[in-house]
C-alpha cells in the first residue's frame, strides 16, 4: 500500500501512530518505518517527481501545528455565507489527472495529520463564533474525505464533534466507496456526503485508482437509503466535443438512482488551475492532452493567472450542463461553483 | 546515464571490472572511468571529497550532453555495531553528524535490500554508539547529487565492513574489494532499479525527433528553445505531430516565425 511510513519523532509513541505502524510495519510484508523530524523535510523538498512517486507513495504521519480550519476559497460553497475547510491529510489515494494537488505539492507522498483533537478544538471555536448562523465546513479539499478512512478513522472521530451542532454543516467530499464509518452510525442532519463525478468516459480515462462511476452510485444509494443527505459535485466539468451526451448520460444514471428528497445540493465546478500549477503539471505530463486542448490563460482581474477553458468553450460547457441538470433538480438545489 | 560514486580505489576495482569500464585519461581531477551509459568516479574519503567529485562528474556529463539528466549511485563500505560484515544495506535516511540536517533518499518498493539510517561522520567511527550505519561519504554525495537530479534517481548502497567484532583498522584493500565483489549482484539490482525509473522519465519527456531538425535549421535563444520544446510537447499531446511535417520549411523565416506558426496551431484546439 505504501513504499514506506515516515513518522515525526515526537509522535513515535502516539497511539494512532502506533496502531498504523503495527498494522503495516510488521510481518513478512512489513513496510519500512523511518523517523523524521518534521514532515516538511521530505514533503516540501524540491527536485521530486510527483508522477514517479505516485506509483508507490509513502505515508507520512505528522502533527499539524496551526491553521486547522481555514476560510474556503470563494467558489467553494453551497450557498452558505461562512465557509471553511480543513484537511487532515495532504494528497489523495486516487490519481485523477486533472487534480490540482499535482501542481500544488512537490511530493506525491500522503501526509496524515494525526492530531485530530486539535482539528476538533479549532472546529469547536468556529462553532461558537457562528452559533447564531449557519456555517459550512468542507473536508476533502487537499485529500479525499473517505478514501483513507479505514486506516485514519478521522471521519469517525470528527463526526462526533458535529453531532448536535445544527448550525454547523459538514461536507465530506469524496469519490470513495469507503463508507462503512457512515453506515455504522445514525445519519446526521448537518452532514452532507458529497460525491464527485465526471462522465464514465472521462472517469475511466483520467481518474486512475478511483472507484468507477457505477460503484460511487452504489455507495450513494446505500447512504441515501439510510437517510444521509447526499451532495452531487460535477466538478471539474471536463470538455469533450460530445460533452452534452456524456453529461446527459451521467445525470440520467445518477438521478435515476436517487430520489430528489435525499439530494441536499448539486453543484457544477469549472476546470481551472493557477498558472503555476498548470506549468508544473504539464512538465510532469508533457504528453497529456487534457492540459492543452481548449485551454487558455485568463487575463481578467478576477481570474488573473488562471488557466481554464477558453471563454466560449467554458460558457458552452457550463451552460449546457446547467440546462440539462435543471431538468432533473429544482433550481433551489443547484449551486454554481464558479467565481462571480 | 548512471554515475557511480565510490570513495576508495579498492571499492571501485570490482565494479570497474564487472562493468568493463575504461579509465578516462583526459580527466585528472578525479580518477574517472566510463562505459556504456555509466561513469564511475573514485572520490577519496570524506563527505567533502564525495560532494566535490559528484559535482565534478555532473559538470563533466553536462559538457557531453546538456539535455540528459542523470542517475546517481553511491557504493561503499560502512560500519555498524552488530550487522554482519558483507551485508548490503540501502540508505533510507542519511544523518549528517556535524549538523542537524537529515536527508531522505527515495524508498523503492522493488528493492529487497534492507533500508537503514546512515550517519555520515568526519572521522572513522569505532564506538557504534547508536543503531546506525556509519560512513564518511553518503551525506556529501547525496546533497551534491540531489542538486543535479530528481530524488527518485539517487540511491546510496553500503556494504557492512566492520562492527564490534571486526575492527575497521584491520581492513585491507583486498578485503574491501572482496566485500564489494560479493555484492555485485545487489549493486546491479540497485542500479537497474534506478535506471528503470530513470528510463521511464526519459520516455515521458522524450521530445519528438522533428524538434532537433528545426533546432538545427534556425538559431533559437534559450527562451525560444524552451517555448519550441513545449509547443512540440503540446502538438504531441494533441496527437497532431503530422502538422509539423506539413509545414513548408521554405516558408518559415526564422525561429520566431516557427514559434508563431506552432502557437497558432495549438491555440486552434
Amino acid at each position: 500500500m505504501f513504499s514506506a511510513i515516515y513518522v515525526e519523532s515526537e509522535l513515535r509513541d502516539h497511539p494512532r501512530v502506533k496502531a498504523i505502524c503495527d498494522k503495516f510495519g510488521k510481518g513478512s510484508a512489513a513496510i519500512p518505518i523511518i523517523e523524521c523530524e518534521r514532515y516538511t523535510e521530505l514533503f516540501n523538498r524540491k527536485a521530486q517527481n510527483f508522477r514517479l512517486q505516485k506509483q508507490s507513495p509513502a505515508l507520512i504521519l505528522a502533527r499539524k501545528h496551526a491553521n486547522y480550519v481555514l476560510p474556503a476559497p470563494s467558489a467553494y460553497n453551497i450557498g452558505g455565507k461562512y465557509n471553511y475547510y480543513f484537511s487532515h491529510m495532504l494528497n489523495c489515494l486516487y490519481d485523477c489527472r486533472y487534480c490540482f494537488l499535482q501542481g500544488m505539492f512537490q511530493s506525491a507522498n500522503y501526509v496524515l495529520f494525526i492530531n485530530y483533537e486539535d482539528f476538533a478544538a479549532a472546529l469547536q471555536i468556529k462553532f461558537v463564533e457562528h452559533q447564531l448562523e449557519d456555517s459550512y465546513y468542507f473536508s476533502g479539499y487537499d485529500c479525499d474525505s473517505l478514501a483513507f478512512e479505514p486506516v485514519s478513522q478521522f471521519v469517525t472521530s470528527i463526526l462526533k464533534i458535529f453531532k448536535g451542532q445544527a448550525k454547523a454543516i459538514l461536507e465530506l467530499r469524496t469519490k470513495s466507496t469507503q463508507i462503512r464509518s457512515l453506515l455504522d452510525i445514525e445519519p446526521m442532519d448537518n452532514v452532507i456526503v458529497a460525491f464527485s463525478f465526471t462522465p464514465d468516459e472521462i472517469a475511466s480515462r483520467w481518474e486512475d485508482k478511483a472507484p468507477s462511476v457505477a460503484k460511487r452510485i452504489a455507495a450513494i444509494t446505500k447512504l441515501a437509503k439510510l437517510g444521509w443527505k447526499i451532495g452531487l459535485r460535477f466538478d471539474p466539468l471536463i470538455y469533450h466535443p460530445d460533452f452534452q451526451q456524456q453529461y446527459e448520460n451521467l445525470f440520467k444514471t445518477v438521478f435515476s438512482n436517487l430520489s430528489e428528497k435525499s439530494i441536499h445540493s448539486v453543484s457544477l465546478g469549472l476546470f481551472r488551475l493557477p498558472e503555476k500549477f498548470h506549468k508544473k503539471m504539464t512538465k510532469l505530463f508533457p504528453d497529456e492532452a487534457l492540459f492543452v486542448a481548449g485551454l487558455s490563460k485568463r487575463s481578467s482581474e478576477l481570474n488573473a493567472n488562471m488557466i481554464s477553458y477558453k471563454e466560449s468553450i467554458e460558457a458552452n460547457l457550463f451552460n449546457g450542463c446547467e440546462k440539462i441538470l435543471l431538468d432533473y433538480i429544482p433550481a433551489s438545489k443547484f449551486f454554481s461553483c464558479q467565481e462571480r | 546515464m548512471i554515475n557511480i560514486i565510490v570513495a576508495l580505489a579498492a571499492e571501485a576495482k570490482p565494479i570497474i571490472a564487472y562493468y568493463k569500464l575504461k579509465r578516462n585519461h583526459a580527466i585528472h581531477a578525479f580518477p574517472l572511468y566510463s562505459g556504456k551509459d555509466m561513469n564511475l568516479v573514485v572520490t577519496g574519503s570524506g563527505k567533502l571529497a564525495s560532494a566535490a567529485a559528484t559535482g565534478f562528474v555532473a559538470g563533466f556529463i553536462k559538457n557531453i550532453d546538456i539535455e540528459q539528466n542523470s542517475a546517481w549511485l553511491n557504493v561503499g563500505i560502512a560500519g555498524h555495531r552488530d550487522r554482519e560484515c558483507g551485508t548490503a544495506v540501502l540508505a533510507h535516511k542519511i544523518i549528517e553528524k556535524s549538523s542537524t540536517l537529515n536527508h531522505y533518499p527515495f524508498v523503492s518498493q522493488s528493492l529487497s535490500v534492507p533500508g537503514v539510517e546512515i550517519c555520515t561522520v568526519e572521522v572513522v567511527e569505532t564506538e557504534y554508539a547508536d543503531d546506525l550505519v556509519y560512513d564518511m561519504e553518503a551525506c556529501g554525495f547525496f546533497v551534491a547529487a540531489s542538486r543535479q537530479t530528481s530524488l527518485e534517481f539517487i540511491q546510496c548502497l553500503k556494504i557492512i565492513s566492520d562492527n564490534h567484532t571486526s575492527n575497521v583498522y584491520d581492513l585491507k584493500p583486498n578485503n574491501v574489494s572482496s566485500l564489494i565483489e560479493n555484492n555485485l549482484e545487489i549493486i546491479e539490482e540497485t542500479k537497474s532499479d534506478i535506471m528503470n525509473l530513470f528510463s521511464q522519465r526519459q520516455m515521458q519527456i522524450r521530445v519528438p525527433a522533428q524538434w532537433l531538425e528545426w533546432r538545427r535549421r534556425f538559431h533559437f535563444s534559450e527562451t525560444q528553445n524552451h517555448l519550441l520544446r513545449n509547443l512540440f510537447y503540446n502538438l504531441q499531446a494533441l496527437d497532431d505531430m503530422k502538422y509539423i511535417d506539413q509545414i513548408e520549411k521554405a516558408n518559415v523565416k526564422d525561429a520566431a516565425d516557427l514559434i508563431s506558426i506552432l502557437q497558432n496551431r495549438v491555440e486552434s484546439y
